[in-house]
């Protein structure tokens, strides 16, 4: 009886001590990992709509009426005070053929086409799918060329082949899954979220 | 593990880590890791450094503790010190390496099932004095972050063209990119066992 009192002191005391040291670890390292977190979408946002790396004083806010997704609200906001909607920024998430995707999609001040994407988190392979984080190779497609912006009126399209149409986008060779995932995301919630975003303005 | 009735002084123990019995190498332990993380050098030294830590730890706590733990709770006990200091950390990569946390993704969390760190809380920490344990520790974890390293240097050479991200190959050298995925993983690891297996051969017959 003794021994078993004794035991079961030795588990509970070792558990109380090092879960109070985890509990500190994680008070003072928590914030630090979430402003991380925040800095490396903020980066994104700026790399990905247009404008927003030469802006003076790039500001954005968090849309809170929307729910369902985070959407930013970019801006610059320059010392004189005249303030520019530079567009919109949302993140979504879906299934790659690794596992999941989270994108940073950006929408134009109107909300009505798309200006760019960038991936925050993909576990595609290495060396084919992960191209998606390609600029070159995959994101430089949902940039605006000769400077129209890819409409959100009709859904993307992913071929094999050269595109003839805007809404066509040429898969990533060896990648036409993870290429086809990062464009339903797309098609998914550009609409959903440029809806709701209208209703807000 | 070769301690039976004697037991080996702390240099030994370390010495023994790195090489003549090398985690990876020799006792090819911690496999997951060694095939995941070593598609390039700066997540393979990050790997390592992070093991050889929480095998500091875990082997300072088993040590001091050997003396109240029953052989039913022992594991329990092991488990509880590893885990914590797993947690901290991916908390500390989370926080202050930020990126390399997200390249690293699940292998950090996945430290806690690592073989060797329970093998050694087992076969040295639970049965050896205070300097010895953590001796071995350390000899354990820089074999580990040796055999990672010599892997990584091939996989990342190969596949990339690039050391620590420096350019090495020549320009125009076509990488193989199959180097940075499972079968390059295995292809290399198999290749650096076997080259490690034929010089010891040949440093035993010389002696012999």
């Amino acid at each position: 009886m003794i021994n078993f009192i004794k035991q079961s002191a030795l588990v509970l005391v070792l558990a109380v001590v090092f879960g109070s040291g985890l509990a500190l670890m994680y008070a003072g390292t928590n914030p630090l990992y979430l402003a991380n977190q925040e800095k490396a979408t903020l980066d994104s946002i700026a790399k990905t709509i247009p404008g927003a790396d030469t802006a003076q004083n790039l500001q954005t806010s968090e849309v809170e009426s929307i729910e369902e997704y985070r959407v930013y609200r970019v801006f610059d906001s320059p010392e004189d005070g005249k303030e520019t909607l530079l567009g919109w920024a949302y993140v979504a998430k879906g299934k790659g053929f690794g596992g999941d995707i989270k994108l940073l999609v950006g929408l134009n001040a109107q909300a009505d086409a798309l200006v760019g994407i960038d991936v925050l988190e993909d576990v595609e392979t290495p060396g084919f799918g992960n191209y998606i984080n390609d600029e070159e190779r995959w994101k430089s497609k949902f940039r605006p060329r000769d400077g129209k912006a890819l409409s959100l009126d009709r859904n993307l399209v992913v071929i094999k082949t050269t595109p003839k149409k805007p809404y066509q986008i040429q898969a990533i060779t060896g990648a036409t899954i993870s290429s086809k995932a990062v464009v339903a995301i797309i098609n998914d919630t550009a609409g959903k979220v440029a809806a709701q975003i209208k209703q807000e303005d | 593990m070769a301690d039976k009735s004697s037991e080996p002084s702390s240099l030994v123990r370390f010495i023994n880590g790195i090489l003549p019995e090398n985690p990876v190498l020799r006792l090819v332990l911690g496999i997951c890791p060694t095939l995941a993380v070593t598609a390039s050098m700066e997540g393979a030294i990050t790997m390592g450094l992070a093991a050889t830590f929480v095998l500091f730890c875990s082997n300072f706590f088993v040590s001091l503790l050997k003396r109240f733990l029953q052989p039913h709770l022992r594991i329990l006990v092991f488990t509880i010190i590893i885990a914590t200091f797993v947690t901290i950390v991916d908390m500390f990569l989370k926080a202050f390496m930020y990126d390399m946390s997200r390249t690293l993704g699940p292998y950090i969390p996945l430290i806690i099932v690592n073989c060797i760190i329970i093998a050694r809380a087992e076969a040295c920490a639970s049965k050896s004095r205070l300097l010895p344990s953590l001796a071995d520790a350390l000899g354990m974890g820089l074999g580990f972050t040796l055999a990672l390293c010599i892997l990584a240097s091939v996989r990342e050479i190969l596949a990339d063209g690039t050391w620590l991200n420096i350019p090495v190959m020549w320009e125009g050298f076509t990488t193989w990119t199959i180097m940075k995925l499972a079968p390059g993983a295995f292809l290399a690891f198999g290749l650096v066992v076997g080259a490690n297996n034929f010089i010891r051969r040949k440093l035993e017959e010389r002696k012999s």
